[in-house]
């Protein structure tokens, strides 16, 4: 096994379960989350001998940018899995579903901004350098995104100040 | 909101350890470096298929640059040389013998810029006598050497003569000095016609071991266009020697070759005489030996030049051989200047006294005559403040010294050079010509050019932009 094959190992031992629960919340459901997940990852080793000092933005970037493209590509309203969400969500509180049934109804550009935003806490500029586009439209994603989570998730907007979207 | 937004998704988040903590696949590696490779593969694939597309292409494109064939018909009468001659564009068509030109009026040489930038070579190229449109010329099989460069156009522009390229069979000439080279002398094996309306090819094949031995002078064209006369020697075994030059006379009707000059006959150029005659030209005594094609006795008369340590050109002859002109010297004061002279030829062929062209003017080459009285000089400004004096075409009017504009042209021989004409032709009117195009390429070479560069930009952008990105998280910018 080659030093590479090792370094890579264990990056993947070591951050595959942090991984998936932001592939969970971009895709919404387990299946695609795993999938997400494994397509970076072996991207990732294609290109292993420049990403090696810091593989972790990389393999993020990758999901991010996979997860719209294959939104494109199907071109449908990804839906959440109401069958799984109820079996597998059977323990979980009201707003894990109600915000799970939202954000599946959002874009996956306004998912991942909001993902980018309040799950990986980057800012504004850092979130733009990761999806490739102006700070004006991670300010307007997230301002669209928001305003249609108060439009379907009402219960959850219940908790948020007006002035904060 | 944030605090409780970020709560809400950690919450979400969560609940993908309710799903089975399955350990992620063990091959992700080898599937990934896999992966990378077919990439890398289908990508070669592409890149091989583009260009065996454009391989493809571009000969189709280059098939459509050539000329359409000759005219099937031409009124012989509305031949005519142009009264300018322009050094064509890289993307004028190419003429051969597959696709002749028809009657040419001009055959001469110019820079021709490859597609590739930088790439550059001399080629010869030709101008139609019907309209004048401008073709590059490839000669069959001609001789790629810088001494066989020279061709000759039939006065009647319907033929042109060139020397064959090839390679002769001696064994490769051993020589001590390693500066010298070892290659034989010359790739120079025979001459041969094309005949530009049909695009027939006379060839005749010399027997040498190590290439013709040639000058600059060595095709000449009878004035009734019906023999090319080539005068040539056989280098041999021994580095630069070459046996005494021989001149042979072909008939491209027949392809009929005969022996005109036997080796050491001391005539150092030929040229078409007057009434069916070949003119010898003893250089060194200045005498034209006037030589019937059908017998072999000469008639031997002297040119009474001026003393000159200039060596004296190869005369031309008027249309009913009434006038020769030449190129000579003239001594003045310390030092000897370039001259051209006329003098009236009587009928028994004594050569009278000599007109010399206004001495503003320096000859450069005598290129035909007009008519009976006027004769084409090349030349350029005796004082000219400057490098390189510009070149221009004058008419000189042989009986009073008067000269006026002949023929246009650039005015660098780096443009233009080694102009040719078909002389019978220069008896009519020169006909107005506009500048040639083919400065810019067609359109289905620009068509082709622009989509595989756009094609390019993207890929090398989204390379680009790829690479950008990547290197952006590995230094960390995303966090």
């Amino acid at each position: 096994m080659s030093a590479g094959e090792e370094g890579y190992n264990a990056f993947v031992t070591a951050r595959y379960a942090a991984l998936r629960r932001t592939a969970y919340v971009l895709t919404g459901n387990h299946h695609d989350a795993e999938d997400l997940v494994q397509t970076a990852l072996m991207k990732a080793a294609g290109v292993w001998g420049r990403i090696h000092e810091r593989p972790e933005p990389y393999v993020r970037r990758i999901m991010y940018h996979e997860n719209i493209s294959r939104w494109r590509r199907r071109r449908v309203a990804e839906e959440l899995d109401g069958h799984d969400a109820a079996v597998e969500h059977a323990d979980a509180t009201v707003d894990r579903i109600v915000i799970a049934n939202a954000l599946a109804r959002l874009t996956p550009k306004q998912r991942t901004v909001l993902v980018l935003r309040y799950v990986e806490d980057l800012t504004e500029q850092q979130a733009a350098t990761v999806m490739g586009v102006g700070v004006g439209t991670i300010k307007s994603q997230t301002r669209h995104a928001l305003t249609r989570l108060r439009r379907l998730a009402p219960e959850l907007v219940g908790h948020m100040e007006p002035a904060d979207a | 909101m944030t605090h409780q937004l970020r709560e809400a998704f950690r919450n979400l988040a969560d609940g993908a350890d309710l799903a089975p903590d399955a350990p992620p696949p063990h091959d992700l590696w080898r599937r990934g470096r896999r992966r990378r490779r077919q990439r890398v593969v289908s990508s070669v694939l592409v890149a091989s298929a583009v260009l065996a597309v454009l391989g493809a292409v571009v000969p189709g494109v280059g098939g459509q640059l050539r000329t359409t064939p000759a005219p099937a018909s031409y009124d012989e009468a509305d031949l005519a040389v142009p009264d300018r001659i322009w050094a064509p564009g890289r993307w004028r068509p190419t003429a051969d013998d597959e696709h002749p030109p028809g009657p040419l009026a001009v055959v001469a040489s110019a820079e021709r810029r490859g597609v590739w930038p930088f790439r550059k070579e001399h080629r010869l190229f030709g101008v139609s006598a019907v309209d004048q449109s401008y073709s590059w010329l490839d000669l069959p099989g001609q001789a790629t050497g810088e001494e066989a460069r020279g061709v000759a156009l039939s006065p009647d522009g319907l033929r042109v003569g060139y020397f064959l390229g090839g390679s002769p069979p001696g064994p490769r000439t051993q020589v001590s000095d390693p500066w010298m080279a070892s290659e034989p002398q010359s790739d120079v094996v025979g001459f041969a016609v094309l005949d530009l309306v049909t695009g027939d090819v006379r060839r005749h094949r010399v027997r040498t071991r190590f290439g013709l031995a040639l000058d600059d002078r060595g095709l000449v064209w009878s004035a009734d266009s019906g023999w090319l006369a080539v005068t040539y020697g056989r280098y041999q075994r021994t580095m630069g020697s070459a046996s005494l030059p021989v001149t042979q006379t072909l008939r491209p009707a027949d392809g009929a070759v005969r022996t005109l000059l036997e080796p050491g006959s001391g005539v150092s150029a030929l040229v078409p005489g007057p009434d069916g005659t070949m003119v010898g030209w003893h250089e060194s005594r200045g005498e034209l030996a006037f030589l019937s094609l059908g017998t072999s006795e000469p008639t031997v008369r002297p040119v009474p030049l001026p003393p000159s340590d200039t060596s004296p050109g190869p005369p031309v002859f008027n249309p009913s051989g009434t006038r020769v002109a030449v190129l000579s010297g003239r001594k003045e004061g310390e030092g000897t200047y370039p001259a051209a002279y006329a003098a009236a030829v009587s009928a028994d062929r004594e050569v009278g006294d000599l007109t010399m062209l206004d001495k503003r003017w320096m000859p450069h080459e005598l290129l035909g005559w007009l008519d009976e009285r006027h004769v084409l000089v090349q030349v350029s400004p005796r004082r000219y403040v400057g490098t390189l004096p510009p070149l221009r075409i004058l008419s000189w009017d042989v009986t009073d010294g008067t000269t006026a504009p002949g023929i246009g042209r650039p005015a660098s021989d780096d443009e233009l050079e080694g102009i040719v004409l078909a002389t019978d032709l220069l008896r009519r009117p020169l006909r107005a010509a506009e500048e040639p195009g083919g400065r810019l390429p067609p359109w289905p070479v620009t068509l082709t050019a622009g989509v595989l560069l756009s094609a390019l930009g993207v890929a090398a952008l989204g390379r680009s932009r790829r690479r950008r990105e990547e290197q952006a998280l590995a230094d960390g910018t995303a966090e």
